[in-house]
């Protein structure tokens, strides 16, 4: 069934790449940039510093409960220049498929490609397509480059960030991760997990239009979870975060699932979630206006930064004293904590592999 | 001191060990005095010095007494003696120590452990003549704390938490006077000038009135107490209470781990435990630690002290403050560790507010403060010999004599100890010097009470490490610290990264090895029966059952157990049911994985979860281990599905079996008690009979087979190897062709045994057989291809009394000579011993 499949030929820049290209691509990526099939797109950018990112996806399964990988690498490449305090313009789409990939999955892929572009207010403007043999992917990656424009006025970085601050998230965490690995083994839950995939874009512009000054930082905590991204802020500053494991917004079906796959929400990946590191006083009516949004009903203060203050101290009253040099504005090496009912400070530490147990 | 015909000589002696600090000068001035010989004393840079001037026969007798008579808790390593010229000295006095100022070198002088309250101190606390009467913080020369109120060296009041109590003239006096008992006592007190005690409410308030009767009353309402003593707080409450016992399990979020008790003396102890000779000597000695006795069926004791066993960890008060908690009536306290879960030991009277205010409902605190932690240390008799489950007050800084590379007398090194259950060790001088226990190091509070302590240990033993020795499991939090100590971080003095130390990556079970080897005085070769949970084999398998050949150099692995892939990894370690179910699957595939949804009906579902999972390897861990051999078998014999403790499966296992082998009561006569070092084995060989017998008695329940795995007969249908029909293990040269052993024929037979109606006793009792059996035929294997007769038992498995007993007693059978662990743990809380000593032969 030629029809049906992707045949090498389509990669062949003949007359099957042309009918692909005509109708799946074009069909669902209208603009007029992409229309005339130019070499390149010529665009018009306002005025700031322009942001560029790209990001290639490669997700298995191809299609998860809440989204797919059309709408992954949208809501990936476009969250990433979000979180940089971006306005998201441009995207480029290049497809690397498999022989023998349906078409019909293509076409449902790209047009969620499509319509989750479309909904972050972002057009495609070029793309590309490649074949590879049977066995040499796995159905279709693709990878997207993102353009957008930083207006005036905004200074999201580590050098913003000082004791004191206060990290909030504008959602539950680890629903992406979980709802990928449990799909990928197989495994259904009485209540299904769903990613929390979608482009933020809409939710971090209308806040840093509001708190330009109280918000320091941004990132999208995505491989490696929360754990991770966090302890990459703290080893950049040099500052210790605290989190308060009561107050992280976890699903009680994700929290379940977690708990039985033995995994720690805290480490799953995120698709639509961002980590906001924003000044104390402005935190009540950021988490308002996260709550307004349809992205941040479940948004969260979860945690504060202190002072790094060295090895053998930490938020309780240690006792170290740092002799060495420390990097970024901190005394100290920066770690996450994580502050238990109990009243004791667990370490999180950044995931290396796969975890391997430690109990003996 | 007379001049008589006989002409004057004069001696220098040299006496090293551990003789400062327990009555040492006071000793040899009484001596010295008796025989009438004229000189000094002094505490010197490497031991106590000792002029001698005098007739040469007092100066012999001198020596001999020397050995003979040394204070109780002195122990000397070696005596010196070397001419001097007479001086014509006419009297004997006792030099004042020198200047706090001293050399590095002087640091040797060794700091020694804490000491229960000794018998003088004792009655003085009890005649309400003397000035002592009633007091919480008596002590003198043979007793009190040290350790855990030392600061600095040399140990001298003003070094330690004493320093903020200045003497009254009565006390003054008694330090001050050589023939006193406490001269030079350095925690000298009375109620005059020394430390005081206060009963607060639940709020930290003081409540005005005689604490002890407050504590009392408050411990009768059914409350619980947090209360200050030597090493920490301890959370406590009525022995006899299983309401206050339940709510403090529900407080404490501790469902079901045995919780210790105090009791009034020996007398009420032999009332409700089974107490041998050596029990009775260890529960009094000067450790005075936990003794895990046997518990006897007729006391009547709450069932919520320790469920799921037959035991009850019990100590004695080893302080006054502890001696004045009982009464007629209030004769049994559960004396249990006052931490939050997971958090060090809580030591100073603000945390205690904080951390232990949401399980106590009053405190007793007092202010002296607590320098080092140190936790209860817990011991056990089995097999008449004395092994430790975790070595802390009492014994620590004591250091172990090790074998020591010659030509490498410099040599120091910290070996880091594991991520659980961690001790760290300093090495130096010939010895090395276990940590207190410092438990998890998973929190920023762990984290820094590790390097305190650290830094502690390396000031007062003077003790500068060149070296890092630490696991090589990748994912240690320990393995991280390490490196970090190694750069600088953490360590007294900062290190540049051009001067960091060098690190060495040492296999958790070679550590195990290495730890029985070093603990005996021995240096290998040995084969070593390593059984364990959770160890990262270099290839990437955790691993937790190996059959090594090895020295402190190097190892071989021989034998291990067939791995399994656990699905949920670490999660799965809390889930016997889960780790059964995986066994199962492993095992006999499609027809496991349903027998196991069929053996656990309500997590069938979950069951399902953790096959997909095991099949698409999600968060699944190759794991070959004892330690989840035995959960496994528990949660299939039906007593323990989660463990709500760390290796809660296991010991709830091994208190099913039918004969209490190796404890005290099970029938059997214990081995004369033989003085100290002399070998068990030496004991068992000289009765044959008896240790025949106590072998077939054990064996009688029969076995399971287990049986080598073969290469062409893959992970499938594998019988036992000899064809014998109860299945004993005879591994001949021919059946092992690989070192995997199988784990399905034992998980047939047992789930045969199940379905037929045996008793769990007789299932239970076959299991261990089973591993003991395995244990005996691979050292066979292992004897005839090298010539090695040496066992080492180690691990934490081995903490088991039944699998110990019964593992040793058939290698002695054998003619092995059997090594077992002395004087760490078999388990994590004794691997940095393991791990530093190989350091130190590995070389350079
Ligand atoms: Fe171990
Ligand atoms: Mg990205
Ligand atoms: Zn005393
Ligand atoms: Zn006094």
């Amino acid at each position: 069934m030629p029809e049906e499949c992707i045949l090498l030929a389509h990669g062949d820049g003949g007359a099957l790449t042309h009918r692909l290209v005509q109708e799946i691509f074009l069909r669902h990526f209208d603009h007029p940039a992409l229309r005339d099939l130019t070499d390149a797109a010529l665009l018009h950018l306002p005025e700031g510093r322009l942001a560029m990112t790209t990001d290639t996806f490669v997700v298995k399964p191809l299609f998860f409960p809440g989204g797919d990988i059309g709408k992954l690498a949208v809501a990936g490449t476009v969250n990433d220049l979000a979180v940089s305090g971006a306005r998201p313009l441009y995207l480029t789409a290049a497809f690397i498929l498999e022989e023998g990939f349906p078409l019909a999955d293509l076409e449902q892929v790209v047009a969620s490609l499509a319509r989750t572009a479309r909904e972050a207010g972002v057009a495609v403007v070029a793309g590309d397509t490649k074949v590879v043999e049977r066995g040499c992917g796995d159905g279709v990656y693709i990878n997207t480059t993102g353009a957008g424009v930083v207006p005036a006025g905004r200074d999201l970085g580590y050098h913003r960030i000082m004791p004191g601050d206060a990290v909030i998230v504008n959602g539950t965490i680890g629903d992406h991760g979980l709802a990928i690995l449990s799909k990928r083994a197989g495994i259904e839950f009485d209540t299904p997990v769903e990613s929390d995939c979608a482009p933020m874009n809409g939710l971090t512009d209308m806040l840093l239009e509001r708190f330009a000054e109280a918000v320091r930082f941004m990132r999208d905590p995505t491989r490696g979870g929360v754990a991770t991204t966090l302890n990459e802020v703290a080893q950049s500053t040099g500052l210790n975060i605290i989190l308060e494991e009561q107050a992280l917004p976890v699903r009680e079906e994700v929290q379940g699932a977690a708990e039985l796959l033995g995994l720690d929400p805290l480490y799953l990946a995120n698709e639509g979630k961002v980590l906001i590191v924003a000044a104390p006083e402005a935190v009540e009516e950021i988490l308002t206006t996260l709550r307004r949004h349809p992205l941040g009903l479940n948004a969260a203060a979860i945690g504060r930064v202190e002072a790094g203050t060295g090895v053998g101290r930490g938020p309780g009253q240690g006792a170290g004293q740092r002799t060495g040099q420390g990097s970024g504005q901190g005394a100290g090496r920066g770690r996450v904590f994580l502050r238990t009912p109990l009243g004791g400070h667990r370490i999180v530490d950044m995931l290396a592999g796969d975890p391997l147990p430690r109990i003996c | 001191m007379s001049k008589g015909e006989n002409a004057n000589q004069a001696r220098m002696v040299l006496i090293t060990g551990t003789v400062q600090g327990v009555g040492f000068r006071p000793f040899v001035y009484r001596l010295a005095t008796r025989l009438g010989l004229a000189g000094w004393v002094q505490n010197g840079a490497k031991g106590v010095e000792v002029r001698l001037e005098g007739a040469l026969g007092s100066i012999e007798a001198f020596l001999q007494a020397l050995k003979a008579e040394a204070p109780p808790l002195s122990r000397i390593d070696r005596i010196q003696v070397r001419e001097a010229p007479v001086e014509g000295l006419r009297l004997f006095s006792i030099a004042v120590s020198d200047a706090p100022d001293r050399t590095a070198d002087v640091a040797h002088a060794r700091v020694p452990p804490d000491v229960a309250l000794c018998p003088e101190c004792r009655r003085e606390m009890d005649d309400p003549a003397d000035r002592h009467y009633g007091y919480p913080f008596t002590n003198c020369t043979n007793c009190g704390p040290r350790f855990t109120i030392i600061r600095q060296v040399p140990y001298d009041r003003a070094q330690t938490s004493m320093a903020a109590f200045p003497m009254c003239p009565a006390c003054r006096r008694d330090y001050d006077d050589p023939l006193d008992r406490r001269f030079h006592a350095q925690p000298t007190a009375c109620p005059l000038c020394g430390p005081r005690v206060w009963f607060a409410g639940s709020d930290g308030q003081e409540v005005i009135g005689d604490w002890v009767r407050l504590f009392r009353d408050s411990i009768r309402q059914g409350n619980i107490v947090a209360l200050k003593g030597l090493g920490g707080f301890h959370l406590v409450c009525d022995g006899r209470n299983a309401t206050a016992i339940a709510e403090l399990r529900r407080r404490k979020r501790r469902p079901a781990k045995a919780l210790a008790v105090m009791g009034r003396d020996l007398t009420t102890l032999r009332r409700i435990c089974r107490i041998s000779d050596r029990e009775a000597a260890a529960l009094s000695g000067p450790e005075a630690p936990i003794v895990v006795l046997e518990r006897r069926e007729d006391a009547a004791l709450p069932s919520n002290l320790a469920p799921g066993t037959h035991t009850l960890g019990a100590m004695l008060p080893y302080t006054p403050l502890h001696h004045l908690l009982f009464d007629e009536s209030l004769d049994l306290l559960v004396m249990t560790s006052g931490n939050p879960g997971g958090l060090p030991l809580v030591r100073d009277n603000r945390l205690a507010l904080t951390q232990l205010s949401g399980i106590a409902d009053a405190f007793v605190f007092h202010d002296r403060e607590i320098v080092s932690r140190a936790d209860d240390s817990v011991v056990r008799v089995i097999d008449d010999t004395l092994q430790f489950y975790r070595r802390s007050r009492g014994y620590v800084p004591e250091g172990i004599p090790i074998p020591w590379p010659e030509g490498k007398k410099d040599r120091t090194l910290l070996a880091v100890g594991a991520e659980m259950k961690n001790a760290f060790a300093l090495f130096g001088r010939g010895a090395a010097y276990l940590s207190q226990h410092i438990g998890d190091v998973d929190t920023c509070e762990g984290r820094d009470n590790y390097l305190e302590s650290l830094r502690n240990l390396e000031r007062l033993l003077d003790l500068s490490p060149q070296r890092v020795a630490r696991d090589c499991h990748p994912q240690y939090r320990m393995t991280a610290l390490a490196e970090e100590i190694a750069f600088g971080d953490g360590a007294p003095t900062g290190r540049s990264e051009i001067s960091a130390l060098p690190i060495d990556d040492i296999q958790h079970h070679h550590a195990h090895l290495a730890a029985v080897l070093a603990d005996n005085g021995e240096t290998g070769p040995a084969i070593g029966v390593i059984l364990d949970g959770t160890g990262f084999g270099e290839d990437g398998m955790i691993r937790g059952f190996e059959i090594l050949t090895g020295d402190l150099r190097d190892y071989r692995r021989h034998f291990w157990l067939r791995p399994v892939p656990l699905p949920g990894g670490e999660a799965a370690i809390r889930r016997p049911w889960l780790t059964a179910a995986a066994f199962l699957g492993e095992a006999f595939g499609e027809a496991g994985w349903s027998q196991a949804k069929a053996l656990f009906p309500d997590r069938a579902a979950m069951v399902e979860k953790a096959r997909r999972m095991a099949e698409k390897r999600l968060n699944t861990t190759l794991v070959s281990s004892a330690g989840r051999l035995f959960d496994a078998v528990a949660a299939l014999l039906g007593l323990c599905w989660e463990n709500s403790y760390d290796g809660q499966a296991a010991i709830e296992l091994g208190e099913r079996v039918r004969l209490r082998l190796g404890l005290t009561g099970c029938g059997e006569e214990p081995l004369p008690v033989t003085d100290g070092l002399m070998d068990q084995e030496e004991a068992i060989v000289a009765q044959p009979d008896r240790a025949e017998r106590l072998v077939e008695a054990a064996l009688a329940d029969g076995e399971y087979p287990m049986a080598w795995m073969k290469k062409e007969e893959g992970s499938g249908g594998i019988g036992c190897g000899t064809g014998c029909g109860t299945g004993c293990v005879t591994a001949g040269e021919s059946s092992r062709e690989t070192g995997e052993i199988d784990f399905g024929p034992l998980l047939s037979a047992l789930l045969h045994d199940r379905e037929a109606g045996v008793p769990v006793e007789v299932m239970a009792s076959r299991f261990h057989n089973t591993i003991a059996r395995m244990a005996e035929a691979a050292a066979s294997v292992l004897r005839e291809e090298s010539g090695i007769q040496r066992v080492a038992l180690g691990g934490g498995v081995f903490q088991n009394p039944y699998l110990f007993t019964l593992t040793r007693r058939l290698l002695v059978r054998r003619g092995f000579f059997v090594l077992v662990p002395r004087h760490v743990p078999a388990n994590d809380g004794g691997l940095a011993l393991g791990q530093g000593a190989i350091s130190l032969w590995r070389g350079e």
